[in-house]
């Protein structure tokens, strides 16, 4: 029985780790809108320069979305692990938070963004 | 490796029924964590075992017993959760089948194992957008696939390694591995 890590091993693990490495790096620049879903519905897209209060209706309550200072994020929602509001403020362009219990996805887009991501 | 003279096709039966009964054990247990993509994959072992003592028609043979016993014991054999599985069942175990003859030179078992989870992971992925309504937002999770597949696999491997080395030690394996 051979003992684990041959060097196949070894350059595999050093593969993944700089696979999830690259993922920390930014690529995209700050976002200009957020669009909000939901239930699977589009609630429309909210600008990120203002200031706004967001209330999206899912299956579970509601969950208040926040938009100040360029950033978006989920103040509060009424699902069991609050994954949402722990996903904290996003600011650009890609970024994603989404509430799986309560349906609600939160996309951040910019202008120059429509290659990635197809509303 | 001599073959010891008992050893029929009863013997592998019970001794492939057993990897069945394990991978079943671990899938149940691991579907207690609440977390959709916080799993190991423990299940795997079974999988990872039966290849590296018997042979891929063993493994498929052993995970596709899994699939089907567990999504009876939880759920329907056509919820979404059964169909998770089973993606990700065959296409991990499709990748460490594939990727065997390169054991034990190029990868140890545990570099088998973590293919075998980055298959897994990434067919769920696939199969999750497929299924639920082709939400792109699940491709936001591609970027902690890597890190999932890397604890997942080193401790699936790690584990299948412990075990293989004293299961040989009782020569229970079907084609002389050593």
């Amino acid at each position: 029985m051979t003992k684990p890590f041959t060097i196949g091993d070894k350059l595999l693990i050093g593969l993944l780790i700089c696979w999830s490495l690259s993922a920390l790096l930014p690529r995209r620049g700050p976002g200009d809108w957020a669009l909000i879903e939901a239930d699977g519905k589009p609630l429309g897209r909210f600008p990120l320069k203002g200031e706004e209060d967001i209330s999206a209706q899912g299956p579970l309550g509601i969950t208040h979305i926040r938009i100040a200072g360029g950033r978006v994020w989920v103040v509060d929602s009424p699902c069991p692990h609050k994954l949402c509001v722990k996903m904290g403020k996003k600011v650009r362009a890609g970024e994603v938070i989404v509430c799986v219990p309560n349906r609600v996805i939160v996309r951040v887009e910019g202008r120059r963004d429509f290659d990635s991501i197809t509303p | 490796m001599t073959r010891s003279p008992h050893k029929g096709g009863a013997q592998k039966l019970t001794r492939l029924s057993l990897l069945v009964a394990l991978g079943l054990a671990l899938y149940t247990v691991e579907s207690l964590i609440p977390l959709p993509l916080g799993r190991v994959g423990l299940a795997n072992l079974a999988t990872l075992l039966a290849l590296s003592l018997f042979g891929g028609g063993e493994a498929l043979l052993v995970m596709g017993m899994r699939v089907l016993l567990g999504s009876i014991l939880l759920g329907g054999p056509l919820n979404p959760a059964s169909l998770l599985s089973f993606a990700g069942g065959v296409a991990s175990t499709s990748m460490m089948i594939l990727l065997f003859p390169l054991y034990p030179r190029v990868f140890s078992i545990v570099g088998i194992s973590i293919w075998g989870a980055l298959a897994h992971n990434l067919a769920q992925i696939l199969a999750a957008y497929l299924l639920l309504g082709r939400a792109e937002g699940i491709f936001s999770l591609l970027p902690l696939i890597p890190l999932i597949s890397l604890a997942g696999g080193l401790i699936v491997g790690l584990l299948a390694w412990l075990v293989i080395s004293r299961l040989l030690a009782w020569e229970w394996n079907d084609h002389g591995l050593e």
